[in-house]
């Protein structure tokens, strides 16, 4: 099992900044019109075309590239049961965006009590991570051995001495 | 805007299908130490995008995308009030892949709690957004 470390989670909020900037700045590119549809469907294959080519449309999808590369990083190192329930903090991101940004109506109780409700979730899953993978261990592998030892054989007062070490 | 309908609800399901499929096949392809860290950034993105170039990872991806598609395709047609607590169960269903497909020890009390937080969390999200805004204005008029 591979626990979150201090690196991974602020890895995993970079994701969630450049995954929802990205998407903001893709919705703010195409605009409320949308893509206008042509008199054929060549004259509408070119409108999508000319708006996937817009500055604030190309940003957005570089932002999405980025974020994913830095998603495959973090899931190299973190279990997928810790690290996608994570995900959920996006909506942080999603509401203020929202608010600031698109300028959406956003009705506050119900917002805040759903952020309040997730971020008791994530930190139910932050606390089921393994606080260190013993292969990282500053122990070295016979001191954990010896360790393992006394953990089976229940002998808590040399744990809890060879911890402080 | 929408309410749910059978195929509304069949776009969600495999939008949360695919999504939670692709995920595990990027995890799946992307076992501890396949990307190295620790030797700058350009070595970082380059290890990063060798990884990626194995059909499990490139699956996953594509499976995202994919995901993406029907995502868009349902909240253009249903409420976010009633689109975001069916696809909050994504949390639960990636959980159980993780412990089912690819064996991860999962603290069962720690998930099941969290997960029922974040899910209920996201529910109410989707009242307090964009359409569930007027809804809720409906419904005090």
């Amino acid at each position: 099992m591979q626990g979150l470390t201090p690196v991974t989670f602020g890895l995993i909020w970079v994701t969630l900044i450049l995954l929802s900037c990205g998407q903001v700045l893709i919705k703010l590119g195409l605009g409320t019109q949308g893509i206008p549809v042509g008199s054929n469907p060549a004259r509408t294959v070119l409108n999508i075309i000319a708006a996937v080519l817009r500055p604030k449309v190309i940003a957005g999808f570089s932002f999405y590239v980025v974020g994913t590369l830095v998603w495959l990083f973090v899931l190299s190192r973190v279990s997928l049961s810790i690290a996608f329930p994570m995900f959920s903090m996006s909506y942080f991101l999603v509401v203020i965006l929202s608010a600031t940004v698109v300028k959406e109506r956003v009705v506050w109780k119900f917002a805040i009590v759903g952020l309040v409700l997730i971020s008791i979730g994530v930190s139910f899953i932050g606390l089921s991570s393994p606080p260190k993978p013993l292969t990282q261990s500053r122990h070295s592998p016979q001191a954990l051995s010896r360790l393992r030892d006394a953990a089976l054989s229940k002998d808590a007062a040399y744990c809890r001495i060879q911890h402080r070490l | 805007m929408g309410n749910l309908t059978p195929r509304t609800f069949c776009l969600i399901c495999v939008a949360i299908a695919l999504g939670a499929f692709g995920q595990v096949f990027l995890k799946w392809g992307l076992p501890p130490g396949s990307i190295a860290g620790g030797h700058g950034l350009l070595a970082t993105v380059v290890a990063i995008l060798h990884a990626m170039m194995t059909p499990k990872v490139l699956g996953g991806l594509a499976f995202y995308a994919v995901s993406t598609l029907f995502w868009l395709m349902a909240v253009s047609r249903v409420r976010l009030s009633v689109a975001y607590p069916l696809i909050s169960m994504s949390y639960p269903l990636v959980v159980v892949l993780s412990a089912t497909i690819l064996h991860e020890q999962v603290r069962w009390p720690f998930a099941v709690a969290g997960l029922a937080f974040i899910s209920a969390g996201v529910s109410f999200i989707g009242l307090g957004l964009g359409r569930g805004a007027k809804e809720v204005d409906a419904c005090k008029g």
